[in-house]
């Protein structure tokens, strides 16, 4: 099972992951008038606050993708269309926009926002398209999408161990887009099962339950606690 | 056999119970579902050989190595310890409103100043030349990128870009409001020392930047920091504005001259280019190079150079805050269409040339601001330089490969510091912080479309201090510095420490000197 | 009444003759292949094996239909006396240019379908999903489904989920979707 350990004390809110995550998976620039709400960033970069009064105010990041839910995957259970899967060998919860109709429950169900959904078609200024990976396929208008460890990659590591005839793949080769462009290598990517998080390392609203795979560590308690309660929209 | 109109409704009615034995209904719906997946109106992603090409990034002076993935020699992906724009500047090339054409006359008059936004390029020795072509002057905005060695240097009566900072040994780096953990000098001999630890970082700084949130220790009152600061050593201490006062430090701390602190850096095997002094409002045609857009434009220094009636001339890629400016706009090659080149990064403690190779296979524009600037000297009956930039690019290389400077061992006991301006405080302090330039398309994704970088647009107040302006959410505050003035919409932010006002800028700024400024700010 | 059924019957029998005979030879445009191309030719002959051509590169990726450069190798020069190998010369190997050949099984761009995995470690031989393509001595003309533009020997979904459920192999979505 991949998961993700993610040292907080390590992110300087840079926004490398971010772009690297549209570059590596072709999510088009904003469409005029995207906000927020509706801009695309399978990788997003909140800004956390412990709500002190100065001098004791700090801010902090807070790098959050798809946590790649466990047993309990709130989107999976709610989709009409079966379109969202748990792959059983990786872990990684796979979304099939040619499947998906639309209908946004899973982004109403997702407790981490971490679902964006397609308001427009993807439009790339002239010459762009040259540049698009042809690893991952692009997404039209009217489905929902999301991080999904970057499978494009998977894909090319099991390729490359194939061409040697090997069936596991290089650790090496399966590194997704954010893990690789962190300046500071604040995020690890690994096989959580072989080598367990960190012991200090806690999950996002842990009390859901979701055996979310994507980890956290922090020294500082005001973060431990944040991550307990949940962050608002910057 | 007379045929009646019910004959007909029974043909047709055979007609369609014999469709429906047929498999033509259902064959048609599954076909229309299939073409409605076919999404023709998306671009399908590019087919064709995979390649790798291997280049220097030279969005900014840190020059990290790159290797793009290409497809069909396209680069689809770079590959290495990027940045923020750095991961994605192969799309710069791509953005949607590129300066394509080519205005029919450009009316150069009086005496003439080229601006060179990138400088220490083979580029910049072409522009410099040019200027001298034109009988005008080679112009910069103000160093910053090694404020602190520039200041030792003249402290030291060494000549400027003969210091360096060995990096690699460091233990604590000691920063007065430099972003030392973000796009600092090269971001590589920074992040990985300070992220296993063996680099500690002190950040003294009055606001919470994104390097005091992450420091080792973060400092907020300069008065007596070194004091409160917790040292290891070899430790070493950088400025953001390079004052000297801060930069003298070093000579006590006994940094100078010693492994992990200030050392000796031989010079590039060429001259190095200076900025010109140009005398107040004696510039009446200003050509800006803004093909490398890493450092702000201070507009206020600009406005100082400008006579009355002075004709701005641009060359940029694309439309940015700078382009507005301007009377007249060139275009030029974005960034990895060209062969660049990219000279010792700043705090390098060696010297060093790197060539950019192009990555992407054709440029959209093949202009440089030099290839304007000759036709422009040639059509007024004037010498251009003789040299092509990819031409002095290759001589340079040749340069370096035979270059085998020795580098003397540092020594200074002391240094005469000159008195230090005290900086007149003001009911306000105006932060001007840094985002990434707008290069890039996919840039929407840290601003628009998550808001993780402030649209520029915002100053952003403590409540407490909007309160005491009498200002509110969304009102509009006049913001005024010694530098200039500017209009923003407030949003109160209890994240900023009160009393301090936060802007963001990205290409072109109205007020700033440095980081921090004493403003005055009311409705309007 | 007997009438009734005759036009009803009339009308029938229409339907089911334009379904079954005319609809799949009005669904599917025929194009011809840019030159004919003998594979038994090569196999025989010249002695190649699908692999000579049809190749896994260094990173996995499957070469498809070669580029022209491929046949260069052999073809710089007319090696036989066919109108279509001069015209491969002439038009295609002298100018560089790719033949552009019509695709019989091209999936769509969500699809992945690695070569690699399939020949390497599921050791099928090529005849068992490309039949007897291999030992053709014509080119067919490419059949595309006019609605959904798609080669009418498109292996659909169907068929590898089959040939996955038979020899027990995984096949969730992130296995087979890009």
């Amino acid at each position: 099972m991949y998961g993700m350990v993610i040292d907080l004390d390590r992110c300087t809110g840079c926004g490398a992951c971010m772009m690297a995550c549209a570059v590596e998976n072709n999510v088009p620039p904003a469409h005029e008038g995207a906000t927020p709400r509706t801009g695309i960033t399978w990788m997003r970069v909140y800004r956390a606050n412990n709500g002190a009064p100065f001098p004791e105010n700090r801010t902090a990041f807070f790098p959050i993708m798809c946590q790649q839910c466990g047993d309990h995957t709130p989107c999976v259970s709610v989709c009409p269309q079966n379109a969202i899967e748990t792959d059983a060998e990786t872990g990684i919860v796979d979304q099939m926009p040619q499947r998906c109709l639309g209908c946004r429950y899973c982004m109403a169900a997702c407790p981490y926002h971490a679902r964006y959904f397609n308001w427009w078609d993807p439009e790339w200024p002239a010459g762009m398209e040259k540049s698009l990976n042809p690893e991952v396929s692009p997404r039209m208008r009217g489905v929902v999408e999301k991080c999904n460890f970057c499978s494009g990659r998977y894909h090319a590591a099991k390729l490359k161990a194939a061409a040697a005839g090997k069936r596991e793949i290089n650790p090496a080769d399966y590194v997704p887009a954010c893990v690789e462009a962190c300046p500071t290598q604040a995020i690890s990517f690994r096989d959580i099962d072989k080598e367990p998080p960190e012991p200090d390392s806690f999950q996002l609203l842990a009390k859901l339950e979701t055996k979310s795979k994507v980890y956290f560590r922090s020294q500082r308690q005001w973060i431990r606690d944040l991550a307990e309660k949940g962050i608002g929209h910057a | 056999m007379i045929i009646e109109r019910r004959d007909i409704i029974r043909i047709a009615a055979g007609g369609v119970c014999g469709t429906m034995l047929t498999p033509v209904p259902w064959r048609l719906l599954d076909d229309s579902a299939k073409w409605s997946q076919n999404w023709s109106w998306i671009p399908p992603v590019p087919r064709g050989e995979r390649t790798t090409k291997e280049s220097y990034c030279t969005l900014c002076p840190a020059g990290c190595a790159i290797r793009a993935a290409c497809v069909a020699n396209h680069p689809v992906r770079l590959d290495g310890a990027l940045c923020a724009s750095g991961v994605a500047g192969h799309t710069v090339a791509y953005h949607p409103r590129r300066i394509l054409a080519v205005p029919k006359t450009v009316p150069v008059h009086g005496r003439i100043g080229i601006l060179d936004m990138g400088p220490r390029r083979a580029m910049s020795t072409l522009l410099a030349q040019a200027a001298d072509a034109f009988g005008g002057a080679y112009l910069r905005m103000p160093d910053r990128d090694e404020a602190t060695l520039v200041a030792l240097a003249d402290l030291m009566g060494r000549p400027r870009g003969s210091l360096g900072l060995d990096l690699e040994h460091t233990r604590t780096l000691v920063s007065f409001g430099a972003p030392v953990l973000e796009r600092w000098a090269s971001p590589s001999r920074v992040l990985p020392r300070w992220r296993t630890g063996e680099l500690r970082v002190v950040q003294i700084e009055a606001v919470e930047s994104r390097t005091a949130l992450a420091a080792n220790q973060w400092i907020t009152d300069e008065a007596d920091a070194l004091k409160r600061a917790k040292l290891e050593e070899p430790a070493v201490i950088v400025d953001a504005e390079g004052r000297p006062s801060i930069a003298a430090m070093n000579v006590d701390l006994g940094a100078i001259g010693r492994e992990g602190g200030i050392v000796a850096r031989a010079p590039l095997p060429w001259r190095r280019v200076e900025s010109a002094a140009a005398a107040p409002h004696s510039i009446d045609t200003l050509f800006i190079d803004a093909s490398r857009a890493h450092q702000l434009v201070e507009w206020p220094v600009v406005r100082q150079w400008l006579a009355s009636d002075a004709t701005i001339v641009v060359f940029a890629p694309h439309e940015s805050g700078l382009t507005k400016k301007a009377h007249y706009v060139l275009p030029v090659a974005a960034p990895f269409e060209l062969v660049e080149d990219v000279e010792t990064p700043p705090y390098s403690a060696v010297a060093s040339y790197q060539v950019s190779q192009p990555l992407h296979p054709a440029p959209v524009v093949k202009f440089t601001a030099i290839d304007h600037l000759n036709a422009m000297l040639q059509a007024s009956g004037r010498v251009p330089p003789s040299v092509s930039a990819p031409e002095m690019i290759k001589q340079r290389q040749e340069l370096m490969a035979s270059y085998r400077p020795k580098v003397a061992r540092l020594s200074v006991t002391t240094v005469n510091v000159p008195p230090s301006e005290v900086e007149a405080g003001g009911e306000l302090l105006l932060v001007v912080a840094r985002a990434p330039d707008r290069g890039s398309p996919l840039i929407t994704k840290l601003y628009e479309e998550s808001g993780l970088f402030a649209p520029e647009h915002l100053v952003r107040m403590h409540p407490e201090t909007a309160a005491r302006l009498g200002v509110g959410s969304k009102a509009t505050l006049l913001i005024e510095t010694q530098h200039g003035l500017t209009r923003r919409s407030v949003l109160p932010d209890p994240a900023i420490r009160p009393g301090f006002l936060e802007i963001t800028e990205t290409d072109v700024t109205e007020l700033c000197a440095g980081r921090v400024t004493a403003a005055k700010a009311r409705k309007g | 009444m007997f009438r009734g059924a005759l036009f009803f019957a009339v009308g029938m029998t229409f339907a089911l003759a334009a379904g079954w005979y005319g609809w799949p030879r009005a669904i599917y445009r025929q194009t011809a292949q840019p030159l004919q191309f003998s594979h038994q030719v090569h196999a025989e002959k010249a002695g190649m094996k699908c692999e000579d051509c049809h190749t896994l590169l260094a990173d996995g990726s499957f070469s498809g239909i070669p580029v022209v450069d491929k046949c260069a190798g052999c073809h710089a020069a007319p090696a036989g006396t066919t109108a279509d190998e001069k015209l491969l010369v002439e038009k295609y190997v002298t100018s560089g240019r790719n033949v552009p050949w019509g695709v019989y099984s091209r999936q769509p761009d969500n699809a992945w379908f690695p070569h690699a995995v399939h020949v390497n470690l599921a050791k099928l031989r090529c005849e068992q999903c490309h039949d007897q393509h291999g030992k053709s001595d014509k080119l067919q003309q490419v059949s595309l489904n006019r609605i959904t533009g798609y080669s009418k020997s498109t292996i659909k979904m169907s068929r590898c989920e089959a040939c996955h459920a038979e020899r027990g192999v995984k096949a969730g979505c992130l296995d087979c979707h890009k």
